[in-house]
């Protein structure tokens, strides 16, 4: 039975990742309506021109080398900045005598818990400049002082924001190796006669390696495909990266030169999964479970410690509650960027429809907002289907996974339910658009339905519940399962009274994910929604490129305390843990 | 007729044969152990027996109905074989109290008087004040009994049981031994019991099956298997401290048949089934620890052999002794000490008929 459903699992996941990966090559060689002048042949007939266009013409450069580049170089800058900020973080929190850790690291969750684009709508709340037009940000309405394009958009911002937005990956992941790591090998050294010094450097970093690795080449590929933040804190000066380069080519209409960019993302994050696993996956092996050390092996920190801990702590704070609270600050002003308390108003949550004050956009506030309340709506839909059929498949995945562990059948299965992890979000929003655009056979256009959404987060996010599956799984021997087969029990039955039940907290913990990046997710969903079924997070971004910034800005605080309370429920009621699931 | 029957039962695991051509023929209410190292194929064989695993060929016949064949494409599933087992883990289930974990068999079949009967059972086994309780909270010992509860409660009179006892600590692990031979007759049923403990194998079965690299070595009752090891490896593997062995060369001299172990090492074989031995055939001799005698150079006036004690190991009701003869070390089991110490002068004195003897296929001669 349990083979019946991978069976199914693994033809669905053929049919939404492996296909349309053929569809979009495939299409990368053909001329698209649109195409037709530019091109100078028939729709439909066969064509070199996009990758002439994308790689060898005078285009190029715009097309395809300057973003490339520039994603090659956010990407390596947030995954070292993740992974030193993370890892020092992490090192406090584990290693030390640090007070406040609880409180620490619970905020330092936080960012992550937040779409990542929050951050960047965050910093131009407060460091726009005038150069998109209409109110000035924070800074400026201030101190009068006009902040520079290099720093109010462009590279650096983003760098900045996305850094703050994934350092908590790499402290999850970074934090739970260290605790795993058997403190005997430390102490055998400390008997050995070495220093604290000699021992984090022959021994605890060496042994995370693996880990350190992991984060870096993951964190590159998210920030690969990440859209939001470029998006914002780029378009206005021109400045794009692989991802937005792809959602304006498909917006402009030049299919084959954005299914050619999604491509080159695509074979990046399958490299960067070949090299995590070839180079990486053998040693990975070194951090072992077992006995956690005592307080001996904790750093005294001495006099710095409550120092410290206010450091770590502003840290966490300015990288999760100030952005929070600046968006939540700018949502109440009336006029927009006069950041006085005069012009404190709740116009932008509960005003009725005018165009005489305020941003005069003649639409209600959010709470009254239909169109508001039904993206809402979509979010919470979305999230919730997400998370379910993710769950279940995660369970089943990782049930066939262990069970049948080391048969090919078993190996596919694990690598193709991956897959979806290392394919950059944008990429795979265009993968399944490319799917479900027409009707293929059985198989009716998604486009403009929600199962379209649900179809992309489902696949996208399996990997989360797929590995928090396996790692449940491992933790039951096979007996478990066996004596109730000796019993008679059937597989429904063993599911529900054996498996289920056992995994109960672990299925919960594989949901959590899924859960929060389809409910903020921004990347996947952007090319995917259309005007009849949009979420809260492509609203927003309808918003801003409106100019509504209070609205947009309001909107995304409401997600986000949405989402904060959600999470807190749920680890409240089922005891769920964030950080398992997590790749590597 | 025999209740469970192998034919020619072969298991592969890819390229790896864990068992291979074992016949076994196993009787109605016998206490037969699998016995043998680690990874020698018993535990693949008890889960043959119970459906799961299924043998890459040969036959399964359990009271008489064929539960699995290759040829004729035949598999009852678990489920349907009526049998019960016992993990090595217990594999009790960790949601569920010690209630459910005895009531669930009857519970997934719909059986009635649920209750009575888990209470009975629990009475039995001295359980029944742990009904309420989880199975992390109960002793090593207590969690073995509910997992034989668990099994015993479906009044299936066919158990498995995959080492049962090695995670118990060696009192506890004593106690369950006489407890399980005591269930075992007062319950009539049929046990297949697999352990890696030679002991527990000796005290515990009316027959015992050795096998060691997935192929059946011997199955005989204990006392043979100590007694007639009936190769090589049964000989080595079976005996605490280990039977002592020397590889010999078979000769003849004045009539008398002789191994000569080294040069100056010649043991006498009077024995009569030594008599159809070609000369100068590769042997193996082996002589059990307490069928060599040691007595200080002293006490003994006319000794044939003698040697020099190597080291003394006390071990409360016995006595073993590291003895160099000539160019062997050879261990002994006494009932005394004799006040014997490191280098003393000891002489050595076999009985003849103790001794065993393997033809140069390993098979002994008997």
């Amino acid at each position: 039975m349990t083979n019946f459903f991978s069976v199914i699992i693994i033809g669905f996941l053929i049919y939404t990742v492996l296909y349309p990966l053929y569809i979009m090559l495939y299409e990368t060689f053909l001329v698209h309506p649109m195409e037709r002048f530019r091109v100078g042949k028939e729709i439909g007939s066969f064509t070199f021109f996009h990758w002439i266009y994308n790689f060898f013409s005078e285009m190029s450069a715009t097309a395809f080398y300057k973003p490339f580049l520039n994603s090659l170089i956010i990407a390596s800058a947030i995954s070292l900045l993740a992974l030193i900020i993370g890892g020092v973080l992490a090192f406090l929190v584990v290693r030390t005598n640090m007070p406040f850790k609880k409180l620490i690291s619970n905020a330092a969750l936080i960012p992550y818990i937040m779409p990542s684009w929050t951050l960047a709508l965050a910093w131009m709340t407060v460091f726009k400049n005038p150069r998109v037009g209409g109110t000035p940000g924070i800074f400026q309405s201030l101190t009068g002082y006009i902040l520079p394009n290099w720093f109010s958009f462009g590279i650096l911002p983003i760098i900045i924001c996305l850094s703050l937005h994934y350092f908590p990956f790499g402290f999850m992941l970074l934090g739970g190796a260290l605790n795993r790591i058997d403190t005997r090998l430390e102490e055998s050294a400390e008997l050995l006669g070495a220093s604290r010094a000699t021992i984090i450097k022959k021994i605890i970093i060496p042994l995370l390696t693996p880990v350190i690795f992991s984060t870096i080449l993951l964190t590159f590929t998210r920030g690969l495909g990440t859209f939001g933040a470029p998006h914002f804190l780029g378009g206005p000066v021109n400045f794009y990266v692989l991802s937005t380069r792809l959602e304006s080519s498909l917006v402009g209409q030049r299919v084959g030169s954005a299914y050619i960019v999604a491509f080159v993302m695509i074979v990046m994050g399958i490299l960067i999964l070949y090299m995590d696993q070839k180079v990486i996956g053998a040693r990975k092996s070194f951090v072992t479970v077992s006995g956690k050390g005592g307080d001996s092996n904790k750093i005294d920190l001495g006099k710095y410690r409550k120092l410290i801990a206010v450091l770590a702590l502003i840290f966490v704070i300015a990288s999760s509650v100030i952005p929070i609270s600046i968006l939540a600050i700018d949502s109440f002003m009336l006029i927009p960027g006069h950041y006085e308390l005069s012009n404190l108003s709740l116009h932008n949550w509960i005003g009725e429809a005018t165009r005489e004050y305020g941003l005069a956009t003649g639409e209600k506030g959010i709470l009254l907002n239909s169109r508001f309340q039904s993206a809402m709506l979509n979010t919470l839909q979305l999230g919730f289907v997400t998370a379910i059929i993710t769950g279940i498949i995660g369970i089943l995945v990782g049930h066939t996974v262990v069970r049948l562990r080391g048969s090919k059948f078993a190996n596919f299965l694990d690598q193709l339910s991956f897959l979806p992890y290392m394919i950059p979000s944008i990429a795979f929003g265009s993968i399944i658009l490319a799917l479900f655009a027409v009707r293929r056979g059985p198989i009716p256009s998604l486009y403009g339905s929600f199962w379209l959404l649900v179809v992309a987060c489902v696949v996208k996010y399996l990997p989360y519940s797929t590995r928090a599956g396996i790692g449940a799984m491992r933790q039951i021997g096979p007996e478990l399962e066996e004596s109730a087969i000796l019993f008679g029990a059937n597989w429904f039955t063993r599911m529900k009274r054996i498996i289920f039940p056992l995994q109960k907290h672990s299925f919960f913990s594989g949901m959590l994910l899924p859960f929060i990046s389809a409910m903020r997710e921004l990347s996947l969903v952007v090319l995917l929604v259309s005007p009849g079924n949009q979420v809260i997070t492509s609203i927003t971004v309808m918003y801003t490129e409106r100019g509504w910034y209070p609205i947009a800005n309001g909107v995304t605080t409401l997600l986000i305390l949405i989402i904060i309370m959600l999470v807190s429920l749920s680890r409240f009621l089922m005891g769920t843990d964030l950080s398992k699931g997590l790749g590597g | 007729m025999a209740e469970i029957e192998l034919k020619n039962i072969t298991k592969k695991f890819g390229d790896v044969t864990a068992v291979k051509d074992l016949d076994l023929s196993i009787d109605a209410k016998e206490f037969t152990t699998l016995l043998g190292p680690s990874g020698c194929g018993k535990s693949t064989t008890l889960r043959m027996i119970a459906g799961l695993e299924r043998p890459t060929a040969g036959e399964i016949w359990i009271k008489g109905e064929c539960v699995y064949s290759k040829e004729k494409n035949i598999y009852v599933p678990p489920g349907k074989r009526k049998l019960g087992m016992v993990f090595q883990s217990y594999a009790l289930w960790p949601h569920l109290t010690v209630f459910d974990n005895i009531a669930f068999g009857l519970q997934i079949n719909n059986k009635p008087d649920i209750k009575e009967k888990t209470k009975k059972v629990a009475d039995i086994l001295a359980i029944a004040d742990l009904l309420e309780r989880y199975p992390n909270e109960l002793s090593g010992g207590q969690q073995q009994r509910v997992a034989i509860a668990r099994v015993l409660v479906m009044d299936y009179d066919i158990l498995l049981l995959d080492e049962p006892l090695s995670n118990l600590d060696a009192q506890l692990r004593m106690d369950m031994r006489a407890e399980l031979k005591r269930l075992h007759n007062e319950l009539d049923s049929t046990i297949i019991y697999v352990t890696h403990d030679q002991l527990e194998a000796l005290t515990m079965s009316s027959n015992i099956a050795v096998m060691n690299s997935g192929l059946l070595q011997q199955y005989a009752g204990p006392m043979a298997v100590y007694d007639q090891p009936a190769n090589l490896f049964t000989a080595k593997f079976i005996g605490n401290p280990p039977i002592n062995l020397f590889t010999a060369e078979l000769k003849t001299e004045a009539g008398t048949k002789k191994a000569k172990v080294s040069e100056n090492l010649e043991l006498e074989l009077i024995d009569e089934k030594f008599a159809e031995l070609k000369e100068g055939a590769e042997i193996n001799i082996g002589i059990r620890p307490e069928d060599i005698d040691i007595r200080p150079i002293s006490e003994v006036s006319d000794s044939k052999y003698s040697g020099e004690i190597y080291s003394v190991l006390p071990a409360g009701s016995e006595w073993y002794f590291k003895v160099v003869w000539k160019d062997k070390i050879i261990t002994v089991s006494e009932h005394s000490g004799m006040n014997l110490d490191q280098d003393d002068k000891v002489a050595i004195s076999i009985e003849s008929k103790s001794i065993k003897l393997f033809n140069e296929q390993g098979i002994l001669v008997s």
